[in-house]
């Protein structure tokens, strides 16, 4: 019963810990989501009725030109080309250069799919790949489907830009 | 004359004697060989039999009666057909009707004798494997008496000989059948559910197997072997295959173990690999090389074809999981190398 009440300022100390490391560095790369966050984002998107919207969990890299360009070449070396072709364009597995994404397109949501593998084929590449280099891999994905016109260390173009 | 009758006979025969030699083909079901089976081939025997005796006995009791004839009656004074005299015609119905019963009553009890036989072996298996069917291989594990004591192959099945084994079934993904067609009937492997089949070899050898339920583009391509080895041999290859997978010496190989980690670890698993391949979606490669044929029976396994398999799947077995892999020549041929250490 004692344990309790210490355990708990134990837990509330760790709670802290990341923050307080955060308003240290800043919002330097090396700062990765931790786990607790990420169990926490709902996979699938094809539930019915509609969860809860996703909870945003930011990926460090996501605006980071070099770690894109090292998550291009790990979509090539670890073979997701093989089934998602060059450029996400799909094949076997579905194309990552549109809109449509199975089981969530936010980052932490692709992140965890390439971390977990989904059904039919998705492997996990859990121990494979370093959190790093897949939160990199994340980034690169995120990419593909923003059209041309879009640089990838821009923010999403309004409307006009895009559509004939 | 007497010679044109004799061979008349011959000439018959000899057909029907090579339609039997393909018969007993990998697939014949009419000749089996464990006690799994050999009630089922009897009474399929015996079936075929009473069927074909049937069939000829009504077909030449038909011509015999069309064939026959009567000389017509003269007609009555009144001018009128005459009336058929009873020529007790009706006692062939009460006695067709009495042996067709018998026969058939001893079909049903010859039957249901059959399927008690069949339903289990005579003494309770020492060996239980488990097999999971997946679009489209076959997983087999074989379980120690500990809990972490477990060997995964693919495709390909040791039994000792003369040994009831028991079959545990479950499928990763759509119903499948497994069938090993000289060892035993077909068992439906079912998501969702545990099926249990048995098998018994009386003779060493290796038995083909096969899916025997639709269960897509590739389901002709799902195919095992069984081989029955004698104890000591099984018992040598089941320690061969606990054996984890050695370090690759040669300079290709080691370069290939690269190329392996980066494109194949995700989905198959090396025991004992350096860099810890375990991927779960493919076959186990431990022992890659002790097994006779490669993706379920496809291809041999061989050099040239392990080559064709990883450089493009897709082509030699549209629709599998494996995708295409873009590798340079040294690449591959490095790959192959690797491979070709996991004995």
């Amino acid at each position: 019963m004692r344990t309790a009440p210490i355990l708990s300022w134990l837990l509330s100390g760790l709670a802290w810990m990341p923050v307080a490391g955060h308003a240290q560095q800043g919002s330097s790369p090396g700062e990765l989501p931790r786990a607790s966050q990420l169990l926490a984002v709902p996979v699938g998107g094809t539930h019915i009725p509609l969860q809860k919207p996703v909870q945003q969990v930011a990926n460090p890299y996501e605006k980071d030109p070099s770690a894109i360009a090292q998550g291009r070449a790990l979509f090539h070396s670890m073979n997701c080309v093989g089934c998602h072709a060059p450029e996400g364009g799909g094949g076997m597995g579905p194309p990552l250069s549109d809109h449509v994404w199975i089981y969530g397109g936010q980052p932490a949501q692709i992140f965890m799919t390439i971390m977990q593998g989904r059904p039919n084929g998705m492997p996990s590449f859990a121990n494979a790949l370093p959190e790093d280099a897949i939160w990199k891999l994340t980034a690169y994905v995120r990419t593909l489907s923003r059209s041309p016109a879009e640089a990838v260390n821009e923010p999403p173009a309004s409307k006009q830009s895009g559509k004939p | 004359m007497s010679r044109s009758r004799a061979l008349l006979p011959a000439g018959l025969w000899l057909p029907a004697a090579a339609a039997l030699a393909q018969v007993d083909g990998p697939m014949g079901y009419l000749f089996t060989h464990g006690p799994a089976a050999d009630p089922a081939t009897r009474l399929n025997w015996g079936l075929m039999a009473i069927s074909v005796a049937v069939t000829v006995i009504i077909a030449a009791l038909v011509l015999y009666a069309s064939l026959r004839r009567r000389p017509p009656l003269p007609p009555a004074d009144n001018g009128w057909p005459p009336p058929q005299p009873d020529t007790g015609g009706a006692s062939w119905i009460y006695i067709g009707t009495a042996i067709s019963t018998v026969v058939l009553l001893g079909s049903t009890i010859w039957t249901i004798l059959t399927l008690s036989a069949v339903a289990a072996p005579h003494r309770e298996p020492s060996l239980t494997l488990e097999v999971t069917a997946h679009q489209w291989w076959w997983e087999v594990r074989y379980r120690g008496s500990r809990k972490p004591d477990v060997m995964i192959t693919a495709n390909e099945i040791h039994i000792p000989v003369g040994e009831p084994v028991h079959i545990r079934l479950e499928s990763d993904d759509v119903i499948h059948s497994f069938w090993v067609p000289k060892l035993g009937g077909k068992t439906d492997v079912i998501p969702g559910q545990t099926n249990f089949a048995w098998l018994q070899a009386d003779q060493r050898g290796t038995y083909r197997g096969q899916c025997a339920e639709f269960c897509g583009s590739q389901h002709a391509h799902m195919a095992l072997y069984v081989v029955a080895q004698d104890p000591p041999a099984f018992n040598a290859w089941l320690e061969a295959q606990k054996a984890e997978a050695g370090t690759p010496q040669a300079p290709q190989a080691v370069s290939g173990h690269e190329v392996f980690v980066s494109h194949c670890s995700v989905c198959h698993t090396v025991r004992g690999d350096s860099a810890g391949a375990a991927g779960r979606l493919g076959p186990d490669l431990t022992h890659l090389m002790s097994r006779s044929t490669i993706a379920a029976g496809r291809l041999p396994n061989n050099t040239g074809s392990l080559h064709g398999w990883v450089a493009n799947a897709q082509a030699i077995k549209p629709g599998t999981r494996m995708p295409r892999m873009d590798l340079s020549p040294e690449d591959l041929h490095a790959v192959v190398s690797y491979l070709e250490t996991l004995k």
